[in-house]
């Protein structure tokens, strides 16, 4: 008996490589995405509709004006609200209807939390936009033989690497260490276009249908490459991507293994948003009393939004939001000190 | 034998030019040609100690398919009738 709507699902089942087989594959899988801002809302729009069984959605940051050109999910309410990320994105998703179970963490992914956000998928997707976050979901893809995809965009173009632990180059082997913070343009310094982002995406998201949908037999006569997209100049090149054998993540040599942006501790630093003007100040593992803190500075604040699950208060020239994890993003500010000040002053109990 | 160079966007919007023609017989020669017409180039993709920086690849175009300069042994293949080199680097934005 199908486990999905067949009328709903026609024109896809009817694609040979995916079939009916893959369409139930699809509906029995379970993928965590980490991002939801312009890559992630391509590949959670793709995911959604194409009808994966379970959509675990993560990302740390609020929606702003400037999101809006190029990701898909939010709208001008969303920015105006200063809505988190995730909760906008599934709302968005949520209206469009379908079978697919949503899983929503406005959290900040990293070594103490992957393992819980993780549990139970088939499929890493990137829609990160950061390559320490990459860095980490590689090691954790390759400790737990988990499949993920890389995607990275900026400009007009971007690069793609499905990457199936045992069998394909991962991103070490292609990058063996991550470049100094600063080093790369990013969305924010260097800008980006929309069509840019939906190629890229798409890319992704096409491996990741493909991976999911698969049987290992299937799978094995996927050779995944790195390929470097550019939609101004309309070229692509695509590089084929073998293990290195000398990879400090999946290699056998010495040292191999080991994992280290897996296993290194969280940080409990304030991280600087790079081009954001923004200052992240790591939760403290305690739930924050929002309603007590919304009274306590509301005869400070310029404005307190009460969210629901988050607090948004706009003081001193900055905008502060409390998640319920007790992480909080000061925007207007780049300097740590100030931020943790600001976050001490207002928010700490 | 001349030698195209295509360069990533980003850094062809630094140099304001999206390739480089050389005359090189090997890679290591290429580059040095490459470093000596455009002297912007040369920190864009190689550190203080003249290796390539972490997020950068420079990729040799064959009849066979594409090598990953990483991934041989030097830099003192001949090339090819017909061979190009293209620049990549790591993309972090999303």
């Amino acid at each position: 008996m199908s486990g999905f709507d067949a009328a709903r699902f026609d024109r896809q089942v009817r694609f040979g490589p995916l079939g009916s087989a893959g369409q139930q594959r699809l509906a029995e899988s379970r993928v965590l995405l980490v991002g939801v801002g312009a890559l992630g809302g391509v590949l959670a729009q793709n995911l959604f509709r194409a009808g994966v069984g379970q959509l675990v959605l993560c990302d740390r940051d609020v929606v702003e004006l400037s999101n809006l050109p190029r990701q898909v999910l939010f709208e001008d309410r969303h920015a105006a609200q200063g809505a988190a990320k995730a909760e906008a994105a599934a709302e968005t998703l949520r209206r469009f209807g379908g079978p697919t179970e949503l899983e929503v963490h406005s959290t900040h992914v990293d070594a103490s939390n992957l393992a819980d956000l993780a549990s139970g998928a088939d499929l890493l997707l990137d829609g990160t936009d950061n390559l320490g976050t990459r860095y980490l979901l590689n090691d954790f893809s390759q400790k737990m033989g988990i499949p993920w995809i890389y995607g990275g965009v900026v400009g007009s173009g971007g690069l793609v690497l499905p990457i199936l632990p045992g069998k394909s180059a991962c991103l070490r082997c292609i990058f063996p260490d991550p470049p100094p913070p600063g080093s790369l343009p990013t969305c924010d310094s260097a800008g980006v276009i929309p069509p840019a982002v939906g190629a890229i995406a798409s890319i992704q998201a096409g491996a990741a249908l493909r991976i999911l949908s698969s049987i290992d037999d299937e799978l094995a006569a996927f050779e995944p490459k790195l390929l470097q997209l550019d939609v101004w100049s309309g070229t692509t090149l695509a590089l084929d991507a073998p293990r290195r054998p000398d990879c400090p993540a999946c290699g056998a040599g010495p040292g191999a293994g080991t994992y280290e942006f897996l296993e290194a501790p969280p940080g409990r630093d304030p991280v600087v948003l790079c081009g954001r003007n923004t200052v992240q100040l790591p939760g403290t593992g305690r739930a924050p009393d929002l309603a007590a803190i919304a009274a306590r500075v509301a005869p400070f604040a310029e404005e307190v939004h009460d969210l629901g699950a988050m607090l948004r208060i706009r003081v001193e020239a900055l905008v502060l939001t409390l998640f319920p994890d007790g992480r909080a993003l000061i925007e207007g500010t780049d300097e740590p000190d100030r931020a943790r000040a600001i976050y001490d002053r207002y928010l700490s109990s | 034998m001349q030698l195209r160079i295509d360069l990533p966007g980003l850094v062809a919007g630094v140099l304001g030019r999206d390739h480089l023609l050389v005359e090189a017989g090997t890679l290591a020669e290429a580059l040095t040609a490459a470093y000596a017409a455009e002297p912007a180039l040369g920190p864009l993709l190689e550190d203080e100690s003249g290796d390539l920086r972490e997020h950068v690849l420079v990729l040799i175009r064959t009849s066979a398919g594409t090598l990953n300069s990483r991934w041989l042994p030097d830099h003192e293949r001949p090339f090819e009738p017909g061979e190009s080199l293209v620049v990549m680097q790591a993309v972090s934005g999303g």
